[in-house]
């Protein structure tokens, strides 16, 4: 019966297999130790299932070596030489014959494992375990004197103690010098990770100054496209107007009745202009063989009219390559009040009061 | 029940302390203890040195070993999994090896037939298959158990799984091998 009860093999097979929590596996423990046989007939069973589950393990064959290695440990510890050995009287100096071996052996080790392993807790091992060692000659030498007691009293007990002792510690040793081994290799991956990852930044960097170069060309770029965009957009608007005053022009010299007066030029220039309008589309002058201007200089057209002031500006003349200037005028109040027409050189774009040097004109 | 008369023979020479009966059943047991050392330690030099400790534990104290209940085989793969185990953790969990072997001292007596097919080494085959013929689930938990020596609440947690899912699979698990190798007319309960 179980602790908890139940005496089904089911729960050997977990015991045995070591998975139970400490507090059920110490329960289970101890009721075995408590003597009942039959759970230990279950236990024993589930004991050997269990270790069946090592037959699953994929075949691996020992090391090369192995064998010769267990053989070598088998020497180093005298059994093979044991026959030889018995044959040999044991010197009377007690202990150093039996236990010097075994002393010797355990301190060899004991180096190598201090100076191959390095590590804390290996030091510390050893120093426990020299010091148990230590205690127990203690112990030896004051149980009986050493001249009393033959070499054959070194019971095999304690032989076995202390050769667990040099066992565990080589299992630290080659726990530790795979813990190295493992070690090393992660500082190689991280230290070949390292460097990729400098290789990598090195190439990000020259990738930003690469991008940030094209972005600031593309910027450029772009501000000279807004620019061009402005400038077509600027020329659009005036071809619009030019079309839009195009438009009022035909539809000026379209119409009927259509007035016109002829402005003569006032001094030795052979100029001549004529202008042509009608109240409700407007007025267009054209000016033929204008002399030149002095440069920024600019012809401009004046109404006279009734009133004051008697003289208006009307506008600035649009000149073209052959010297010919062209103004057209916007139906209006001017118009209506014109008598009739001035056009000056001026020195700027244009005055707004003053009129410049008269070159044609016509006045009633 | 007690295994081959030549493992019988090996064993009564151990006894009579000769270092070349060790050696001679070094060479039969050897690989397949090897196989599950390096099977849970993934580790060669370490594997080698686990089953040179447990033979050596055999030769110190061929005592700890009665043919009359059970077979070497179990014996030799109990202590080469402790070895392991310990290897993996630097020290017990528990002081399993010593209770197994405080209870071997102290009963006689007990019979362990269920593992007589593991004396043939041919039933390793067979036994693997039956492990691998588990839904993978139930041979996951089992291979934790087993190979890396976890509890069920450290599989739990390994697993995410719910502890509750983790004894039902691992139930389940156990006895479908149970069956399977009674099917294989080795094992009888």
């Amino acid at each position: 019966m179980t602790p908890n009860g139940r005496n089904h093999f089911e729960d050997w097979d977990l015991y045995a297999l070591g998975v139970l929590e400490d507090a059920e596996q110490r329960d289970m423990a101890a009721h075995l130790a408590s003597g009942c046989d039959d759970c230990m007939q279950l236990y024993l069973a589930a004991q050997a299932f269990v270790a069946g589950l090592a037959a699953t393990s994929p075949d691996t064959p020992l090391p090369p070596g192995a064998e010769l290695r267990l053989r070598k440990r088998l020497e180093s510890s005298g059994a093979i030489v044991d026959s030889a050995r018995e044959r040999v009287p044991a010197p009377s100096a007690w202990g150093m014959a039996t236990l010097a071996p075994w002393a010797v052996a355990a301190v060899c080790l004991f180096a190598a494992i201090g100076f191959a392993v390095g590590t804390r807790d290996a030091r510390r091992e050893l120093r426990e375990t020299q010091r148990q060692k230590a205690e127990y000659e203690a112990k030896l030498r004051q149980q009986a004197p050493p001249s009393q007691i033959p070499s054959s009293e070194i019971t095999p007990a304690q032989v076995t103690e202390l050769q667990d002792t040099i066992d565990g510690l080589k299992r630290e040793l080659a726990a530790a010098q795979s813990a190295k081994v493992a070690a090393e290799q992660e500082v190689k991956a991280v230290k070949a990770q390292l460097a990729d990852a400098q290789g990598r930044s090195r190439e990000l960097d020259a990738s930003l100054k690469e991008a940030e170069e094209h972005r600031s060309k593309a910027e450029e770029s772009l501000a000279s496209a807004h620019l061009q965009l402005a400038k077509a957009q600027a020329d659009a608007g005036r071809l619009a107007q030019a079309s839009a005053q195009n438009d009022q022009i035909i539809a000026l010299l379209e119409s009927a009745p259509l007035s016109q007066l002829d402005l003569k030029p006032t001094g030795a220039a052979r100029a001549s202009a004529r202008v042509f309008w009608q109240n409700d589309r407007g007025l267009l002058l054209v000016a033929r063989d204008l002399p030149s201007l002095p440069p920024n200089g600019s012809y401009q057209l004046w109404f006279y009219r009734q009133g004051k002031p008697d003289l208006v500006n009307v506008g600035v003349l649009h000149l073209e390559n052959s010297g010919d200037g062209l103004l057209f005028v916007p139906p209006g109040p001017a118009l209506l009040a014109m008598s009739g027409a001035l056009v000056t050189a001026e020195p700027g774009s244009g005055s707004a009061s003053q009129p410049g040097e008269e070159i044609l004109k016509v006045k009633p | 029940l007690t295994g081959t008369p030549e493992e019988a023979k090996l064993l009564a020479r151990i006894s009579a302390r000769d270092p070349d009966a060790l050696l001679e059943l070094y060479r039969l047991h050897g690989p397949r203890v090897f196989s599950l050392a390096y099977r849970m330690t993934g580790d060669r030099s370490a594997a080698e040195e686990i089953v040179q400790d447990t033979f050596w534990k055999l030769w110190r104290r061929p005592d700890m070993f009665d043919p009359e209940r059970g077979v070497l085989i179990a014996w030799l793969y109990t202590i080469s999994r402790n070895l392991a185990l310990d290897y993996k953790r630097k020290e017990n969990r528990r002081p399993f090896e010593s209770v197994i072997n405080n209870i071997d001292g102290r009963v006689k007596g007990a019979v362990v037939p269920e593992m007589a097919a593991m004396a043939d080494p041919s039933m390793s085959k067979a036994i693997r298959n039956a492990m691998n013929d588990l839904p993978a689930e139930q041979k996951s938990v089992i291979d934790l158990a087993y190979f890396e020596g976890m509890t069920h609440a450290e599989i739990s947690e390994r697993l995410g799984e719910a502890l509750g899912t983790v004894k039902t699979r691992l139930r389940l698990g156990l006895n479908k091998l149970r069956d399977a190798m009674r099917g294989l007319g080795r094992v009888n309960r």
